[in-house]
């Protein structure tokens, strides 16, 4: 058996059970010898994962495949004499060539796809619980003439519903080895150990003539279950009962609404502490780091380049780890799908689906875990629009500068009852985002992303007991790919980005850093320089260049505008609350002209631009990352940053016409 | 495949609740796509379906079939034809 990997434009041939070509450390192409590859095939909500975690343990790899969104799993089998590598295909429900995860899949099983050579086995994963449609997709993998054996799960949950399946019989009937296994807990595992290390003599399943339509390959597992299958006497009634409340038209939304208030409430707020305590660390070591070394470009290098910015990476795991965890859990529980489902018909209006709800939802605290999140949403144009629109949605970080520029500008008055203009304000800016996600989305659906022909389906899983193990693995996977694939980019970015703000150095007047001296450093850098540069570009949107430079600087992360503002105004402190920072930026006035430097107009379309820019280099590198491509990321940024340009110019432009107009007029 | 009691046959998502129909077909101008994937979902020809849950303003539908619950949405779910049947018929 030969393969054909195609690597940066060249082909290699080789035999594929002996070497297998990797990326190595420096990037360079190693070949390594390697056991077995057998790979894991199966349906969503199988139990795939379950038996993967339980073959593999903790030592997993997950890349993408090149090109696509489509992410690849392996792992080593755990405890065996031989060296044998398990690959865990994406769930699918059939070979589609329409649909990435399973065209794929398929091209994997038959040896037609470059980076992955062709497994040397399969372990099929037939979900118990749906003998009849697990039966229909093996007869689609068997197809592919492979050595396999089946993993029957659930098999727990036939029993308990009244049902039996005779596993010899069922092992006769395919040709191939059948193992019943209890996921969760643990049974059927050790057999199936030992099996899989054995993989390459597991016979190819007998399959007496091809099946190529959906009805041949039902009436194949019609046959084959008629002699081994009794199916349950009854449904799933405990999942019946909780379906009956969830799904109710009118306790199903309440219960809805609680769940992703509480998965809200824990992202937005239960991370801050733990994040603050990130920070809080990495500053302190910043600090120390600082005490032990001579001054110089090197120190201030380490410290607020390389530290702040591994800071700046770092503290996005609480959020991260505490979403991924919750999302994990309700979808093991199986309810995620129930809110997909009960989500679907808002969010199908504006061309999106049920899932992309809590990918949205999550955007609210950070885009970060929110792109993520829509990894969970199966089709594949539908996760790149819910990407495309989740950085409109107000994130945190845009908070302190909503905030400080609020109170600062706009007056504190009483409209009606308790609620004033600044809330009235604040409120505004949130809905111009949310309302600017939902018209993007539809615009994107009309325009640039068609959906596919594949149908939109949901299946909901019977209610299942979570097992910890998994759902704790899942997220840990989620975090380590943010840091490794996303910190990647975002740290050399962050050293850049402090690299244009600091260089370069402007001698310091004295042995103590002041504000003066901060303020005059700033301005000299390659970012003040870029700043005054790009003042006749933000002019028409009311911006000098040191709202330029604070433009610049905010692509590290949003808030980060309010402290260089401070900074290049010359005002010590650099906390928005502050009462004085607040007067300082009414106050200040140019040293040359004694006009004021920030005015209401260009304060509304600071706010503005902030609203839709994609100030966020973290948000960009998740995206590269999720979408495996800096096309959409730099798609995003383009047409966020021209939306937010245009309006900042329109804000501005009324705001100044109005307050002229009523200036003559009073 | 419809001509047998016209009567009684009626678009998918037009259905009761807890009222078991079996499927008869789909409508020719359905993509042969989706109808594929529904078909290897459970929904073909002869199979029981069962219409279980309905979202708020009446779109998702989720249906029992083969022992399974599958959402469709109504632009789909409208596509693919049923009959009602009697209880003799019913599992």
């Amino acid at each position: 058996m030969r393969a054909t990997s195609g690597c940066a434009g060249w082909v290699v041939k080789m035999p594929v059970e002996s070497v297998v070509l990797e990326k190595g450390e420096s990037g360079v192409l190693v070949t390594r010898p390697l056991g077995l590859t057998v790979a894991l095939a199966g349906s969503p909500n199988s139990g795939k994962t379950t038996i993967f975690n339980a073959l593999t343990g903790m030592r997993q790899k997950v890349a993408n495949y090149p090109g696509v969104t489509v992410e690849e799993k392996s792992g080593w089998l755990r405890g065996g004499s031989t060296r044998v590598r398990l690959l865990d295909l994406p769930g699918i429900y059939g070979f589609s060539s329409m649909n990435p995860d399973e065209a794929i899949t398929q091209k994997i099983l038959s040896g037609e796809y470059g980076h992955e050579p062709r497994p040397g086995a399969v372990l099929f994963v037939l979900d118990g619980s749906s003998p009849h449609r697990s039966l229909g997709l093996l007869a689609s993998v068997a197809r592919e003439g492979m050595p396999m054996a089946v993993a029957v799960t659930m098999y727990d949950e036939i029993a308990a519903r009244g049902g039996r399946l005779d596993i010899n019989r069922l092992s006769r009937a395919l040709g191939t080895p059948v193992f019943p296994i209890i996921g969760h807990r643990g049974i059927g595992i050790e057999g199936l150990k030992h099996s899989v290390a054995d993989a390459a003599a597991w016979p190819v399943p007998r399959l007496q003539r091809v099946r190529t339509t959906a009805a041949q390959r039902a009436s194949w597992s019609q046959d084959v279950l008629s002699a081994c299958y009794t199916p349950p006497s009854h449904d799933d009634r405990l999942s019946r009962m909780i379906d009956r409340v969830v799904l109710h038209p009118v306790s199903g939304p309440a219960v809805f609404l609680a769940v992703m208030a509480f998965l809200f409430q824990a992202i937005f707020a239960w991370a801050v502490p733990v994040m603050d305590a990130f920070s809080g660390a990495f500053e302190r070591f910043g600090e120390w780091t600082g005490s032990v070394m001579a001054q110089g470009p090197l120190r201030d290098m380490l410290v607020h380049g390389v530290i702040e910015g591994a800071g700046g990476v770092l503290v996005f795991m609480p959020q991260i780890m505490i979403l991924f965890f919750l999302i994990n859990l309700l979808e093991a529980v199986g309810y995620m799908a129930r809110a997909a489902f009960l989500a679907d018909r808002l969010m199908g209006w504006v061309g999106l689906q049920g899932r992309s709800f809590v990918a949205l939802l999550s955007c609210h605290a950070c885009a970060v875990p929110g792109i993520m999140a829509t990894r969970t949403i199966p089709s594949p144009s539908d996760r790149i629009k819910t990407m495309l629109v989740a950085p409109f949605m107000t994130c945190s970080a845009r908070i302190p500068v909503y905030t400080l520029l609020i109170a600062a500008f706009i007056p504190d008055i009483n409209i009606w009852g308790p609620f004033g203009l600044q809330g009235l304000v604040l409120l505004g800016l949130y809905a111009a985002g949310a309302l600017t996600a939902i018209l993007s989305a539809l615009l994107l659906s009309k325009t640039v992303i068609r959906g596919s022909l594949l149908p939109f389906y949901i299946e909901l899983p019977p209610y299942r007991w979570p097992t910890m193990k998994n759902v704790v693995l899942a997220m840990w996977t989620r975090a380590k790919i943010f840091v490794s694939k996303a910190g990647r980019v975002i740290l050399p970015l962050s050293v850049l980005l402090w690299g244009l703000l600091s260089f370069p150095m402007t001698p310091a007047a004295g042995p103590d850093d002041g504000a003066i001296t901060q303020s005059r450093r700033i301005q000299g850098s390659f970012a003040g320089r870029l700043g005054r540069a790009l003042e006749p570009v933000f002019a028409p949107a009311g911006f000098d260049w040191r709202i330029n430079i604070g433009i610049v600087a905010s692509l590290g992360a949003r808030e980060v505008v309010v402290s260089t503002l401070a900074q290049i105004y010359g005002i010590e402190a650099q906390d928005g609350e502050d009462k004085t920072f607040v007067e300082a930026l009414r106050s200040a006035r140019d040293p040359e002209t004694g006009r004021a430097l920030m005015t209401l107009p260009t304060a509304l379309s600071l706010m503005t631009f902030f609203v839709f820019a994609l100030q966020c280099i973290s948000t960009l590198a998740i995206m590269r990352r999720e979408t495996n491509t800096w096309r959409w990321p730099a798609l995003a940024f383009g047409y966020m940053f021209t939306l937010a340009y245009a309006m900042s110019v329109v804000v501005y432009q009324t705001a100044v016409f109005i307050g002229g107009a009523s200036a003559a007029g009073g | 495949m419809f001509t047998n009691d016209p009567g009684s046959v009626y678009p998918l998502d037009e259905m009761d609740e807890r009222e078991p129909s079996v499927v008869c077909g789909y409508d020719d101008e359905f993509p042969v796509e989706r109808r594929e994937r529904f078909e290897d979902m459970g929904l073909l020809a002869g199979e029981t379906v069962r219409r279980l849950h309905t979202a708020a303003l009446g779109d998702p539908i989720a249906f029992g079939v083969r022992g399974s619950v599958l959402c469709l949405r109504r632009e789909d779910a409208r596509h693919i034809r049923v009959r009602r049947v009697g209880s003799k018929d019913a599992r």
